[in-house]
């Protein structure tokens, strides 16, 4: 059955991206034939104006050849319109009388090649390295000459090259789109029920005929639930009738005995089988996290709008204000949140959070004022830390050990392609929809997240949330006094962040608008970290669960994340960072998945202690911290050092610390007694 | 005797009857049996090539939606930007006359140069001069509301930016223009047809629907024998897992899947579950017979 499903996934896949590709190169055809034209037009019309002042000279009796500072005009115009390369007036004998950038340039189209091009109407032509664009300059009913205006080839050719570039964006963010709905729809179809008649099967080989099927909507592989159900109906029904009857007392005795080796249901009860699967959860997560990251692209220019001056504070600050309050709000309900999704179950906490971050999205879109704004976006970010905090802890609660890194990447490589998928939409729905509408499409689609777990994650009636106590400072005592838990948490998790936030988040953007980028290009150079992280870290972390040695897939990617700042500080162009960054997502497809599986294998008492969600969110809360330095860390140091000397100092952070880090687990090694002492 | 003969006879043709009943039932029961598994046969790649379709299909208009969009926006910039060098051009007329002491109003060239550029650019609705008195000088039709909101656009624009906003059939672009002082003294204004902008992504959006439709329509095509391909054999074997999950509980001994059913595994599942049910069934018919229930009593399948 999982060849099958691996084969359906192939094909599944191969489909989307054959089409996919297909489609895409069909529109970027289309969009070559169309937009140079239009591109010509903004150059024509260029040389129209400067053709009607001419014109108006020449109306004075200024003949073409003797207009005095027709020259200065020409630079001033290209100076004005920088994608025009040169400007060149003939006259109608086809000799030069006045041009701007022509003369200097060492690749300029030959005159002759000009003259080809000279028509009645207006027209652009490919000559040699230029577009140009020929206004015949007719006065008076005259044919004067002919004025010719020069764009560089490669100036359209990469504004195409630009356009080339979003329509490969899109096709990158809509089959992550696709391939996380078929994983989920192919887990329905396959997996869930391959995995629950398994378990079924297994119970029935024990004797037990006490549990049903789920009922199979999509009618695939479940379709023999129907006929397994009718068996095990059968027998619990006979069952039931010989209860019924009673009988003497030698009777009850021989049925006891007859039967001891079964389990039936009591009569009127239809216990229902269902399987924990990482996949139920995931597309769920996606939708959640892509529905919030819509408003990502436009949310600063959308809390702009609130501002007003009697404010008495900076615009800047007004604008920071929500973002800071979310990220805030989110990292201090992570505790709590893992203690209430312990309690409380997977199922009702993510139900909980996703209707919580709906109703703050929907407040958020309708907010009045900036402090209705702070408010609602307090709340949404309440939801969103519960879900967050649920689906980690539904993950290392669903994982056998032995997979527990590759499910962490799983969930990490989750949480990048939501992110990175709806801010790319979302800055291109907002241009259609509005701010308002969007967000508003953003609570839909939190809401829709929550109706698929309701519908769709089940738990199994004897593997129900076990009550924990609650939450005190002692599990943060507990936890910090553990040297293994600390030494992955300060000297790995939160450089990790450190380096994310103070280069990636914070220095990266100014650094590319420094090089002479434009906002497109700093959005497309950044996916690189989550493309890396969304395509490396499920097959790292499968390598990891099988090499085992977790602490040394933390140190590599450690050292990689150091290098990645030595390769900027090394390669100092927009290539480097490309590469930087890249490297940086490798670095961390490595070493950040393997934190929290480390931390449950290696401090399992005080895991099982304190409960595994709320270590997870007192994990996540300390490594906030590193987000939290991270900008300031980056700051002082552009401050001092410059760029470069940022790069250098991040880089230097990671390495020191990868380096304490390996250190203290050698010692680890070396004095167990040291460290299961510590531990106690 | 011949009451006898009769009987028997009657009797005898009586057991034809039924025998032929039951044969039918039977007959129709293994027909019923058959198109039922036929059905369920199909209705696996069926379903799962449909949902499988939709969601790349549905992938599909995402990419066109979003190629759409982006092109649409890419087209609107290069309109934009043409009608913003027109307006620089405007407004170097305009700041030329003021150096000599003309206003937009006693400038007799700039009336003409506007009908001009009308005449030249069919898209261009209203061109005009918008003073900070108040005065207005311009050509082409123009929605009377657009004169207020313009105010409020010129007070709150810097001299050295643009405003740029539109209604349901305009763009309209405005761009400050400076005095002697260098201070704001007005803004040139341009409103363009929004028609032909929507006709041209119109026409865009038609082109890439047709895309979709044909690359949909393949994929349809492909997708769906490519799951009939590789679920066909594995829905006979399916069907032959229900028949003997069937025979579990009626047959005299289990059916027994072949070993290579679905990689053996779960034939062996299979086979085991049938034992187990067929030997559970077996225990409680003992018992039901040691309570004197009759078998019909003691709940029939379903």
């Amino acid at each position: 059955m999982r060849q099958l499903q691996t084969r359906l996934v192939l094909l599944t896949t191969t489909m989307l991206v054959l089409s996919a590709l297909l489609l895409s190169w069909l529109a970027l055809r289309h969009f070559e034939q169309a937009l140079p034209p239009e591109m010509a037009r903004t150059v024509a019309a260029v040389g129209d104006s400067v053709s009607e002042v001419l014109e108006k000279a020449h109306e004075h009796g200024v003949p073409l050849d003797e207009m005095v500072g027709a020259q200065e005009y020409l630079n001033t115009v290209r100076e004005d319109n920088p994608g025009i390369a040169y400007i060149l007036l003939i006259d109608a004998s086809g000799q030069p009388l006045y041009e701007s950038g022509y003369d200097a340039l060492g690749d300029r189209p030959s005159l002759e090649r000009l003259g080809e091009q000279t028509t009645t109407d207006i027209s652009t032509g490919k000559t040699g390295a230029y577009f140009s664009t020929s206004v015949p300059l007719v006065f008076q009913s005259n044919r004067v000459g002919t004025l010719h205006l020069g764009q560089r080839a490669a100036l359209v050719k990469q504004q195409v090259q630009e356009i080339s570039y979003d329509v490969v964006t899109v096709l990158v963010v809509a089959s992550l789109i696709a391939l996380e709905l078929l994983r989920f729809v192919l887990t329905f179809v396959i997996a869930t029920p391959v995995a629950v008649t398994r378990d079924f099967l297994a119970r029935v080989r024990k004797g037990d005929f006490s549990h049903y099927l789920p009922f199979d909507h999509l009618s695939g592989i479940g379709q023999l639930s129907a006929r397994l159900n009718r068996v095990v109906a059968h027998i619990n029904r006979r069952y039931q009738a010989l209860q019924e009857q009673g009988g003497a007392e030698h009777f009850k005795h021989m049925m006891k005995q007859r039967l001891s080796g079964y389990r039936f249901h009591a009569p009127g009860r239809h216990p229902i089988l269902f399987s924990a699967v990482l996949d139920h959860i995931r597309w769920p997560f996606f939708l959640l996290i892509f529905a919030d990251s819509l408003s990502l692209s436009f949310f600063p220019i959308f809390v702009g709008q609130f501002y007003s001056l009697e404010m008495g504070i900076s615009k800047n600050i007004v604008i920071g204000l929500p973002i800071s309050i979310f990220m805030f709000t989110w990292a201090l309900s992570m505790p709590w949140a893992g203690m209430w999704s312990d309690r409380a179950g997977h199922r009702k906490s993510f139900i909980l959070g996703a209707t919580i971050t709906t109703v703050g999205l929907v407040l958020t879109a309708c907010a009045q004022s900036l402090y209705d704004l702070l408010l609602w976006r307090s709340l949404t970010a309440l939801g969103y830390g519960l879900v967050f905090i649920t689906t980690q802890s539904y993950v290392s609660n669903n994982t056998a050990p032995t997979h527990r890194t590759r499910s962490m990447a799983i969930f990490l490589s989750t949480f990048f392609a939501g992110s990175l998928s709806g801010s790319a939409i979302g800055g291109i729905l907002s241009d259609r929809l509005g701010y308002n509408s969007t967000i508003l499409l953003s609570a839909l689609l939190s809401a829709a997240s929550a109706m698929f777990i309701l519908g769709f994650l089940r738990t199994n009636p004897d593997s129900d949330a076990t009550p924990r106590r609650k939450l005190s400072f002692n599990d943060f005592k507990l936890l910090l006094r553990n040297k293994k838990f600390s030494a992955i948490t300060f000297l790995a998790a939160i450089p990790a962040k450190i380096a994310l936030t103070g280069f990636l988040y914070y220095s990266v953007p100014l650094y590319l608008k420094l090089l002479g980028n434009n906002q497109s290009t700093t959005g497309r150079v950044m996916m690189a970290y989550g493309l890396a992280i969304i395509f490396l870290s499920p097959f790292v972390a499968k390598m990891a669960d099988k090499i085992g040695r977790l602490r040394w897939f933390v140190a590599i990617g450690g050292y990689a994340a150091a290098a990645a700042m030595f390769v900027i500080y090394c390669f100092d162009s927009t290539i480097g960072l490309l590469a930087s960054i890249t490297l940086l997502g490798i670095a961390h497809a490595i070493g950040v998945s393997p934190q929290l599986a480390l931390i449950n294998d290696l401090c399992k008492e005080v895991v099982q202690e304190v409960g595994s969600g709320t270590v997870t969110g007192i994990f996540r809360l300390i490594e906030r911290l590193g987000n939290v330095l991270g900008p300031i860390i980056a700051g002082i140091l552009i401050a001092q050092f410059g760029f470069n000397g940022a790069f250098l100092g991040i880089g230097i952070v990671s390495l020191v610390c990868t380096t304490i880090f390996t250190a203290v687990f050698l010692w680890f090694d070396r004095h167990p007694s040291r460290a299961v002492a510590a531990v106690a | 005797m011949h009451f006898r003969c009769m009987s028997t006879l009657r009797h005898f043709v009586n057991c034809i009857i039924t025998s032929c009943q039951k044969l039918m039932n039977v007959l129709a029961n293994d027909i019923n049996i058959q198109s039922r598994t036929q059905r369920r046969e199909g209705v696996l790649w069926r379903r799962i090539g449909a949902l499988l379709t939709f969601i790349i299909a549905l992938a599909l208009i995402l990419i066109s939606f979003l190629n759409y969009s982006n092109y649409r926006k890419n087209y609107q910039e290069l309109n934009l930007t043409r009608h913003l060098v027109l307006s620089k051009n405007l407004r170097q007329n305009l700041e030329t006359g003021l150096n000599i002491g003309l206003n937009p109003e006693e400038n007799v060239r700039l009336l003409p140069a506007i009908k001009e550029m009308l005449h030249r650019h069919t898209d261009i609705r209203y061109i005009g001069v918008a003073q900070e008195s108040g005065a207005l000088v311009g050509e082409g039709d123009i929605p009377a509301y657009t004169l207020a909101g313009w105010r409020a656009w010129q007070n709150k624009t810097n001299a050295d930016a643009y405003w740029y906003t539109g209604d349901s059939q305009t763009f309209q672009i405005g761009f400050p223009y400076v005095n002697n002082f260098n201070v704001k003294a007005g803004a040139v204004l341009i409103v363009y047809d929004k028609s032909a902008i929507e006709r041209a992504t119109g026409d865009m959006a038609r082109k890439l629907g047709q895309d979709v439709l044909l690359t949909t329509s393949l994929l349809v095509a492909l997708t769906l024998g490519g799951v009939y391909a590789l679920t066909h054999k594995f829905s006979r074997q399916l069907a032959s897992i229900g028949n003997t999950i069937d025979g579990a509980l009626d047959a005299a001994a289990p059916a027994k899947l072949e070993v290579h059913v679905l990689n053996g595994d779960v034939a062996q599942d299979i086979n085991d579950f049938a034992a187990l049910s067929h030997a559970v069934v077996r225990d409680l018919v003992e018992l039901e017979r040691a309570l004197g229930l009759p078998e019909h009593e003691s709940g029939g399948r379903t």
